[in-house]
């Protein structure tokens, strides 16, 4: 039985879409993340799953239950806000026992539960801490033992990790994932994220102008994405614009610049132009050897990036190629170097070229 | 070109000390970044660059003038502050010419620098808009045309890309490097996100507590630093705790818990001393069986995470510890699943010795 599920959800605000036409079923016990750019309509989404919004057309249900026109407070749903929503005046036990103590429970089965959620979030120790005594993290993790100190099952993350640094919210994202995964529980994260969602959940939804485009594990959206917005939303893409040539069961063909490029599988398109994607750590790049399907090229940068090295190469039909190596290989290019670059053909993803253009198409602001 | 120098700066507000005794220099030319979590007094440093708090002790010079008294608007800086401050009312290209005409110039002259800017910043087709018709991204650009509509030639900057969505902020990160350096500027730029300072960065300088823990290029503070927060807030590694059991002529055996020896080039310390191991994800191997005799760690498979271009593993080791490594995504097809046995090599020239912090290791890695 799905924990959630929206059957042809759409809201307006006048003539304004929001969000058109959905529907998707998280599953029991899911980590699910809705991933999009600002505005694409992921905070409409998840406000109606909670009741703060009510859809203008379609049913949202949670378990079996149809809960529109029922109010946030019993629809049985934690639910964690970018602001974090602590009260001042009240040190961290008490934040999380609130919930448990406006339902009348008695003080010791409201304390085993607080007890639980704080031991659950490391913080038994900075019970009778305030929360301006916390640092940004602290005092996020107190938000979200609060919103499982209420009981149910369904937690809604509206940017959980949003207004913290990013190493923090590094960390604090797996913690977030065991806690849910530890206590059985099924989690819709909103983030603009896309690393985040990558890192922490079983499916991802990607959405775009109000739509949901589409939805898959993190592996799949990363390493076959349907849609060319995904390919690019979810981690970097390399962009080529070509023609198609040839395309059976197992390998498509496509000419870009005079040169043919390969593709594993086929192509279902209408559009005899199509664009090629490669991610930057796919594209294979050795010192120039002059073989004759290689691409050459010359490195015009080097970014030292941490965990990798990020080149950019100028190819000679003139487009800057990204390239990404582990820093931890020991082969450096430099500046100035010729290169050949090669695009390994199960690596290749192709798409019709979309009508609007692909700068349009990707656009993510 | 400008360049800046600090010496032995302090800023309190109240008791606390905002910036302790800070001394630093920024060459002409040079991208810096102030690296550090909310709190660090990086946004302080930057407003005393700028001008909008005077420091309560030592010497500040932008270009050899010494400026403690200087006001914020003889001192030649664009500062473009986190939230933009644009003015609503105005549109983008009366935002865009703001300072040329509180400079005094005519309106043509005016007119003719902000189109300039705006081009450059690739908003030349939004001149008639107000500035809640723009996205974040075109927003982060107008508050950029506008600061360098100032001409000034040392840019302050803080979060510049912090309002920004993560993809939008990766890609614009690249541009903002590109326009700073067409521009021939000087720029100071405040983040908390270690990736971004790496990137744009020519020299990073990392802050805590209002003190300096280290500056240098990026790929000497995260190949070298100095100490447990610094490998932690750049890059994030594996921690490990225990103590120096023995010396040899090429290094230190170190013990975990659990009885668990591993060995390390480091011969810093001293037998009985208690140290932090550290080792980045991407510096710890995962394998499937015991490959190599000297710290070759066993464990199960906690958990698997994919970040896009890698995989991390968290394994959690027969002792108790858990390490995670890093392995590329195109790489990652080796059959690991959750649960599974697993090994961790550690090289040991990949493993960085630090003192036991006196807060002990859990406090000082909270301290973010």
């Amino acid at each position: 039985m799905p924990a959630v599920r929206l059957v042809n959800v759409t809201k307006k605000y006048g003539d304004v879409v929001a969000a058109q036409n959905l529907n998707l079923a998280i599953q029991d016990k899911e980590y699910a993340c809705i991933i999009g750019p600002s505005g694409c309509g992921k905070t409409t989404l998840i406000k109606c799953i909670a009741g703060l919004i009510e859809p203008s057309e379609g049913e949202i249900y949670i378990g079996e239950k149809l809960v529109n026109g029922i109010p946030i407070q019993k629809r049985e749903i934690g639910y964690v806000f970018q602001e974090i929503a602590l009260f001042p005046h009240m040190d961290v036990y008490d934040n999380v026992s609130y919930g448990p103590t406006v339902k009348g429970w008695d003080r010791i089965r409201t304390r085993s539960l607080a007890d639980e959620m704080l031991n659950m979030v490391a913080l038994r120790d900075r019970m009778k801490d305030y929360p301006s005594e916390l640092s940004g993290g602290a005092r996020q993790k107190t938000a979200i033992a609060r919103a499982l100190s209420s009981g149910s099952l369904l937690l809604l993350l509206d940017e959980p990790l949003g207004s913290l640094d990013a190493r923090v919210r590094v960390v604090l994202r797996h913690e977030l994932r065991s806690i849910v995964k530890d206590l059985g529980l099924t989690a819709i994260h909103i983030t603009h994220d896309q690393e985040e969602a990558m890192a922490i959940s079983d499916r991802i939804i990607v959405m775009k102008a109000g739509r949901i485009i589409e939805v898959g594990t993190p592996l799949e959206l990363y390493l076959r994405p349907k849609e060319l917005f995904t390919a690019n939303f979810v981690g970097e893409a390399n962009f080529l614009i070509g023609g198609l040539l040839e395309s059976t069961e197992s390998e498509t063909a496509v000419q870009i610049n005079g040169k043919i490029l390969c593709s594993s599988g086929k192509l279902y398109s209408e559009r005899r132009e199509i664009v090629a994607a490669i991610r930057p750590e796919f594209v294979v790049m050795h010192g120039q050897r002059k073989k004759k399907e290689a691409w050459m090229g010359k490195v015009e940068k080097r970014t030292f990036t941490g965990s990798s090295i990020r080149y950019e190469v100028r190819i000679n039909s003139g487009e800057l190629i990204a390239v990404k190596h582990p820093a931890t290989t020991n082969q450096r290019f430099e500046v100035g170097s010729d290169v050949d670059l090669t695009f390994p053909s199960e690596r290749v993803l192709l798409y019709p070229r979309p009508e609007i253009g692909l700068e349009k198409e990707i656009s993510i602001e | 070109m400008p360049s800046v120098r600090l010496v032995d700066v302090t800023k309190r507000f109240g008791k606390t000390a905002a910036i302790d005794h800070v001394s630093l220099e920024i060459r002409e030319g040079e991208y810096l970044c102030i690296l550090g979590p909310t709190g660090s007094g990086k946004t302080t440093l930057l407003r005393l660059i700028a001008g909008i708090v005077k420091p309560d002790e030592g010497q500040m010079f932008i270009d050899s003038r010494l400026v403690n008294d200087v006001p914020a608007h003889e001192r030649n800086v664009a500062y473009m502050p986190q939230h933009y401050a644009l003015f609503p009312h105005m549109r983008v290209i009366e935002n865009a010419a703001f300072s040329p005409l509180a400079q005094g110039l005519s309106g043509t002259e005016a007119a003719k620098i902000s189109v300039k800017m705006l081009g450059i910043t690739r908003l030349a087709g939004r001149v008639s808009s107000f500035p809640a018709e723009l996205s974040g991204g075109m927003q982060q650009r107008l508050a950029l045309a506008r600061s360098l509509a100032s001409r000034a030639k040392l840019l302050l900057l803080d979060e510049p890309l912090g309002a920004l969505d993560a993809r939008l902020r990766v890609e614009l990160r690249y541009r903002l490097r590109e326009l700073v350096r067409e521009n021939n500027l000087t720029t100071v730029h405040v983040t908390h996100d270690q990736e971004e300072a790496m990137i744009v960065a020519d020299k990073i300088v990392v802050l805590r507590n209002g003190k300096i823990q280290q500056e240098g290029p990026p790929e000497e503070i995260y190949n070298k630093p100095k100490n447990i927060f610094v490998a932690n807030f750049v890059g994030g590694a594996n921690f490990l705790e225990g103590f120096i059991s023995e010396r040899t002529s090429e290094g230190s055996w170190v013990e975990l818990r659990g009885r668990l020896r591993i060995f390390v080039r480091d011969k810093g310390h001293h037998v009985g001393e208690r140290v932090v191991l550290a080792v980045r994800e991407e510096s710890s191997t995962i394998c499937r069986s015991r490959e190599d005799e000297i710290n070759t760690l066993h464990g199960t498979i906690k958990s698997i995470s994919l970040l896009g271009d890698s995989m991390s593993y968290e394994v959690l080791l027969d002792n108790g510890d858990s390490l995670k490594s890093k392995v590329p995504t195109i790489e990652s097809n080796k059959g690991f699943s959750i649960g599974a046995e697993a090994f961790v090599l550690l090289k040991p020239q990949n493993i960085w010795v630090f003192p036991y912090p006196p807060v002990g290791l859990y406090k000082e890695l909270e301290a973010m």
